[in-house]
């Protein structure tokens, strides 16, 4: 009877606690929102069920938990506590990027530079709000709305505080098609809408070729911080673009990142224990997070607005909106915004060019916020 | 983190406008130089010919050539023929 006693005080009914069935629910919505809404369920999946995986209280004595030395959560979180998954991530997004309508026009490059003002202006707000300046430059990335980056670097600045921000980057990014809309609309005319964009011309193999290594020299020349990241980036491209190492390409673009999306989403999930993850910071970290996706997105599209003053041939300032890198879900949407004003007027592909940028873009703000706050 | 501890000077102390700007402006400068020699690339590569001429190597794939597709539609469309005349009723 004892045995059985002590069996049914080890049971999670008994040290339940009603912040982890909270949690539980939120990862129940996650997984719904993913498979009803096809909102990002390449993501939402394995982190609403990790979720649910995480919020089941630990046994004392049992490692179980990714906070438990030794456990097996832990050893796949490890991945993501040390910063070893992201990278991996952007091998991959390398080999199935292709640069081509950026190469065909490089003045869209800079649309990606512009949404990164969200990065920045959140790590002020941050800062305002009293988080220490490595927690406030970790918030600030989630406005580069680009998951690996996100987790990269609060992995490297503050670890405490990566369940809630790889969280809130990874809900915001899935919402991309929610939050973008209206801030575009507001920001710009009809007839800003309906302006078609110049084809863009086609792009030899060997600028493809020479792009990722002339591109990674220029960019970790100048932020050598960002050398991990954007080195994988472009690794992964020149993997794709070389035509002569197919088999890894398909490799790094196919079953390594689904292996590596798994893993990571899984454990990040289950890294948001209720004890751990629902504190008054976190309602902060979704707030700020929420505010620099904002950001960003009017960031590019009055960038985009500030071009035309001097541009011949006009861009379509909704292409702007893509400079946030949540690839494609942004590019995307600006098709789709684009589509309702003018359904002949495409905007996909060159709203690719900015995206693309902005995964560059974020990627070199990391690098910066991680050399300039580490030190 | 001090929590709520809502200050301006918060962010004086931390040298947080310096630091975004200055981050702003290396974002800018990095992709700007990216912009840039995307731009010239065009006119580079008659350089990079010179230096490294182009070479057609066993990776590339082989097109196809016209003849081969006109043999393949001949043979696909004669075996429709006879399935066809088969299946039809002897007149």
């Amino acid at each position: 009877m004892n045995y059985f006693l002590n069996f049914l005080s080890t049971t999670a009914f008994a040290t339940m606690a009603w912040e982890n069935l909270l949690m539980i629910v939120i990862g129940i919505v996650f997984i719904t929102l993913a498979i009803r809404k096809d909102y990002e369920p390449l993501l939402l999946v394995p982190i609403g069920f990790g979720m649910i995986v995480g919020n089941i209280p630990s046994v004392a004595g049992m490692a179980l938990s990714v906070y438990d030395e030794g456990s097996v959560l832990s050893m796949i979180y490890f991945g993501v506590s040390q910063g070893l998954f992201p990278p991996l991530i952007f091998l991959g997004i390398g080999a199935m990027t292709d640069f081509s309508t950026m190469l065909s026009n490089p003045k869209l490059v800079l649309l990606g530079a512009a949404a990164q003002v969200g990065i920045f202006l959140t790590f002020i707000g941050a800062l305002y709000l009293g988080f220490n300046p490595a927690e406030s430059g970790a918030i600030g990335i989630i406005g580069g709305a680009d998951g690996p980056t996100a987790i990269f670097l609060s992995a490297k600045l503050a670890p405490h505080l990566l369940g809630s921000i790889a969280i809130a980057a990874y809900s915001y990014m899935a919402l991309v098609p929610v939050i973008q809309p209206p801030i575009m609309k507001l920001l710009t005319t009809r007839e800003e809408r309906l302006i078609r964009m110049k084809a863009p011309r086609t792009v030899s193999q060997r600028e493809k070729i020479i792009f990722p290594i002339v591109g990674f020299l220029i960019a970790c020349l100048i932020a050598p911080g960002a050398i991990v990241l954007v080195g994988m980036l472009f690794f992964g491209n020149l993997l794709k673009e070389s035509c002569v190492t197919e088999r890894l390409a398909n490799t790094a673009r196919n079953a390594m990142i689904d292996i590596v999306t798994i893993l990571l989403g899984f454990s990040v999930g289950a890294s948001t224990q209720a004890q751990t993850f629902l504190t008054p910071q976190s309602l902060l970290i979704f707030g700020l997070g929420a505010l620099s996706f904002c950001i960003a997105t009017a960031g590019g599209v009055l960038f985009a607005k500030f071009m035309n003053l001097f541009l011949k041939d006009k861009i379509n300032p909704l292409v702007g909106a893509a400079g946030v890198s949540a690839v494609p879900d942004s590019a995307r949407v600006v098709q789709m915004v684009g589509m309702k004003e003018d359904p002949q007027n495409f905007l996909l592909m060159h709203a690719m060019a900015p995206n693309v940028a902005g995964v560059l873009g974020s990627a070199i703000a990391a690098g910066i916020l991680w050399s300039v706050l580490v030190l | 983190m001090n929590h709520f501890a809502f200050s301006l000077q918060n962010v004086v102390d931390a040298n947080g406008v310096i630091i975004s700007v200055m981050g702003m402006l290396i974002v800018f400068s990095a992709l700007t130089v990216i912009a840039l020699f995307i731009a010239a690339l065009p006119k580079l590569l008659p350089l990079f010919d010179k230096i490294l001429p182009e070479e057609h190597h066993h990776h590339e794939a082989v097109p196809s050539r016209p003849a081969d597709h006109e043999q393949v539609l001949a043979a696909i469309g004669y075996a429709l023929f006879r399935k066809h005349a088969e299946t039809l009723p002897a007149e």
